[in-house]
């Protein structure tokens, strides 16, 4: 197997894993804790690279970060390469595309959360964040450490976005799905064969895990 | 907390596993000039053995290859993709490169032949009948690189025309990303027969397996190829270096021996 793509794999995946959940946090507690109506729209929103084509969400950040539009211009300017092609571009991809699926897991982790718990911690004088991070997030970690674990699993398997964002660039944007795809058009069947089993068995164990972890409180 | 170690692992995993390297100073053998080059998969084979030969001469130097269509290497140049440098199948791609200013001048490097190409063992003959036997009844599918981006299909489209077999054979072409994956479609049995770079059939999983026709050269555009250093490029003596590695004659005996012929 390529080690190369498998280390530029891991840093995607990881860097993305780490964005979302500090970035997911927050967001997911709000979604989940909110009554304003809007919720939904912006549920809905987050939830669209579900089920769209990953070619639709490829072609709007080619579009958007181009060396041809102001964004992608200003971008080159300060930091001397476009977005494109480069690790910085499959990354911010690669966090859009897996929003949801880090997202939804906590949402539903969040919203098992017993408000009553929420509110005698409150009343006690334990300030909103401390009780977040005393009382909701440990009741809420499995739902955390699914969406971690989907949202990792997940970039593994990218394909379609980052072929179109990232081009196929030899240790910089060809991550293992992409090597397997040019392992078979240079008919290296035989390295295409081992990061092919390689990735199913990732793709299965993490899904295991996801399980595992949500079958838990009915054992109890 | 089982959650926030389980995060520490994972951005521990990815950090210490991958951390970067600092940048190379001069050239040497442990930390060597970087060339990232976009190459036309019509070459692939071919510039394999070009790198090896010109990575021994040149041990300061690591040649980082992508292969795929040569449409596609355009619009990604115009995006500003980090390429150092750009062997298209074609020398219209680069040639517009450089009238769009975004790149200096440009060079052929090679010219290369159109093939029809089946497996020994689907027995169509194809080395006695040519383009006949595209009609054979036992053809369902013939595979061909996208027109629109490879210039080894648009020779196929257009030999296909020159002997007026389009409407026949039309609604059995299946297009191909780029010309390699057309080679693939072949090879793995998908399609029975396709039109594709001669140079492609050298592969070790082709060579010797195939019953093969060399389309005549004067049934479709010549397909000469050419590059072009790009202007980002960050090592342009490297780059240079390479070109004349690769135009000069022990590049063209190379590529001769890829079924390519000098430009």
């Amino acid at each position: 197997m390529d080690s190369e793509a498998l280390c530029l794999t891991l840093k995607l995946a990881g860097l993305t894993t780490l964005i979302l959940v500090t970035g997911g946090l927050p967001l997911g507690w709000w979604l989940a804790t909110t009554k304003w109506p809007g919720r939904i729209v912006v549920e809905s929103v987050l939830a669209l690279p579900l089920v769209l084509p990953p070619t639709v969400l490829g072609f709007y950040i080619l579009m958007a970060t181009g060396p041809r539009t102001w964004l992608g211009a200003r971008y080159a300017e300060w930091f001397g390469q476009a977005l494109p092609f480069s690790f910085t571009g499959i990354l911010f991809a690669s966090v859009l595309f897996n929003l949801p699926f880090v997202l939804r897991p906590f949402i539903a982790g969040f919203s098992g959360v017993d408000r009553r718990l929420l509110e005698a911690s409150w009343c006690l004088g334990v300030s909103r964040l401390a009780t977040f991070f005393r009382i909701a997030l440990p009741l809420a970690w499995t739902g955390v450490v699914s969406g971690a674990v989907l949202g990792f699993a997940h970039t593994v398997g990218e394909f379609g976005v980052i072929l179109m964002v990232g081009g196929n660039i030899p240790g910089v944007t060809r991550t293992l799905s992409i090597a397997l795809y040019d392992d078979v058009q240079a008919m290296h069947y035989a390295e295409a064969g081992e990061t092919a089993l390689w990735l199913v068995g990732f793709a299965f164990v993490s899904l295991c895990l996801v399980s595992l972890l949500n079958r838990r409180p009915l054992n109890v | 907390m089982p959650t926030r170690h389980f995060i520490l692992l994972l951005s521990a995993l990815s950090f210490t596993a991958c951390s970067e390297k600092a940048a190379p100073p001069a050239a040497t053998e442990d930390h060597p000039d970087k060339l990232t080059i976009a190459v036309a998969a019509s070459m692939r084979y071919a510039f394999e053995d070009v790198v090896a030969a010109f990575e021994k001469q040149h041990p300061g130097v690591k040649i980082e290859a992508t292969y795929g269509a040569s449409g596609t290497f355009y619009t990604q140049v115009v995006q500003k993709a980090p390429f150092d440098l750009f062997l298209s199948a074609d020398t219209e791609y680069p040639d517009q490169l450089v009238a769009e200013g975004h790149a200096k001048e440009s060079f052929p490097y090679a010219k290369g032949q159109l093939v029809l190409w089946a497996p020994k063992t689907a027995l169509l003959d194809v080395a006695t009948r040519g383009m006949e036997a595209l009609k054979d009844a036992r053809v369902a599918k013939v595979s061909i690189a996208n027109p629109d981006l490879a210039p080894y299909g648009r020779a196929a489209m257009e030999a296909i025309r020159h002997f007026q077999l389009d409407a026949e054979i039309g609604p059995k072409l299946v297009r191909a990303e780029n010309v390699g994956q057309s080679t693939q479609f072949v090879q793995s049995g998908a399609a029975q027969i396709g039109l594709f770079a001669y140079s492609l059939t050298f592969a070790k999983e082709m060579k010797d397996q195939g019953d093969l026709w060399i389309v005549p050269g004067d049934t479709h555009e010549p397909l000469l190829q050419g590059g072009v250093i790009l202007p980002g490029c960050t090592h342009p003596e490297a780059a240079a270096a390479l070109r004349d590695f690769l135009t000069g004659p022990e590049g063209q005996a190379i590529l001769q021996g890829h079924g390519f012929s000098p430009p």
